[in-house]
């Protein structure tokens, strides 16, 4: 790689930072389209497979926000970009082991946007080890709506 | 007895490991955000015969598809903390559902947090997942309920409704 192409690829990355750094103070609504999942949205469209690693980067930051982290899972499931399929539900299920509650959460929202039978054993494991009885429902909730689309698909 | 509705985030009302007992998250009153010291909530009869169109309603004036999660808590136990409830119409696709908005009103910051504690203790926290909302919303538009031209266009675009719907 080139130094150009080093320094352009850490303006990228520092976009990114930027764009999570604001969103700290945003308040998430749902139904509500976020300014934050707005832009994020449009750097998704331009960076594509490169947008995937740039978030599963960030999402491992501790300094992020749990609620951007959730904010972002919504976002990354509602995409609609089949190229990207694949790395955004393995991030997704990767997500369903996070340490905070609302992130698990809105992992298995992202999971259930993107309604792929595939993420059903990751589901059953997260619900099988979940402690936190509601989100087990949760998570029950969407792995039950896989369950049905599978049974549709076949 | 009828019930109230808030819509809510449900994560923020988890029982977290680290409360002790009777305790709830602080986040949850980021769910009870009031403006002039009123809180936007709706009434549901008691048999909760008007539930299922009231949530299409409140998912409906959004500008996307979603699940959606809400608090439902008995009338009688926001009267018991002395609350005061005003009949304000709402704002949503749904001219008849409008009907049954109220604010609670006069709220000092005593009465909010006895009304987080009864919502934490008294109350249930569901969630409609999206994929229902969705075929919610449908139904409600061929049910006449409101029309393609009464939800935000972003909402409509994502649902792929066009107004000839």
């Amino acid at each position: 790689m080139s130094a150009r192409e080093r320094e352009y690829q850490t303006s990228i990355v520092v976009e990114y930072q930027n764009l999570f750094s604001i969103a700290r103070d945003e308040y998430f609504e749902d139904g509500i389209e976020s300014d934050f999942s707005t832009e994020l949205a449009k750097l998704f469209q331009r960076d594509g497979h490169q947008a995937v690693d740039i978030i599963a980067n960030l999402l491992n930051d501790k300094h992020v926000n749990p609620e951007v982290v959730g904010e972002t899972l919504r976002c990354i499931g509602e995409i609609e970009n089949a190229d990207t399929h694949l790395q955004r539900r393995l991030l997704l299920e990767n997500s369903l082991r996070h340490s905070s509650p609302i992130v698990r959460d809105r992992a298995g929202l992202g999971l259930a946007s993107m309604d792929d039978p595939a993420a059903i054993p990751a589901l059953e494991q997260a619900i099988a080890r979940e402690q936190i009885v509601q989100l087990r429902e949760d998570l029950q909730q969407v792995l039950d709506q896989l369950i049905a689309t599978q049974a549709e698909q076949n | 007895m009828p019930f109230l509705l808030r819509k809510v985030t449900r994560p923020k009302w988890y029982p977290l490991p680290w409360l002790a007992d009777g305790e709830f998250q602080a986040d949850a009153f980021v769910d009870l955000r009031t403006r002039d010291n009123k809180l936007s909530v709706w009434q549901v009869d008691d048999e909760r015969k008007n539930l299922t169109r009231l949530i299409t309603a409140l998912a409906a004036n959004g500008n996307k598809p979603d699940n959606l999660d809400y608090a439902l808590l008995d009338l009688q136990v926001i009267q018991a903390i002395g609350i005061t409830i005003a009949t304000v119409n709402g704002d949503t696709p749904d001219k008849a559902a409008n009907m049954w908005h109220r604010d609670l009103v006069e709220l000092s910051a005593a009465r909010l947090f006895d009304l987080a504690r009864a919502i934490h203790q008294h109350g249930s926290i569901e969630r409609i997942p999206k994929k229902q909302i969705i075929g919610l919303i449908h139904q409600s538009i061929e049910a006449g309920h409101f029309e393609v031209s009464d939800l935000k266009p972003d909402l409509a675009n994502k649902l792929r409704l066009s107004t000839n719907d």
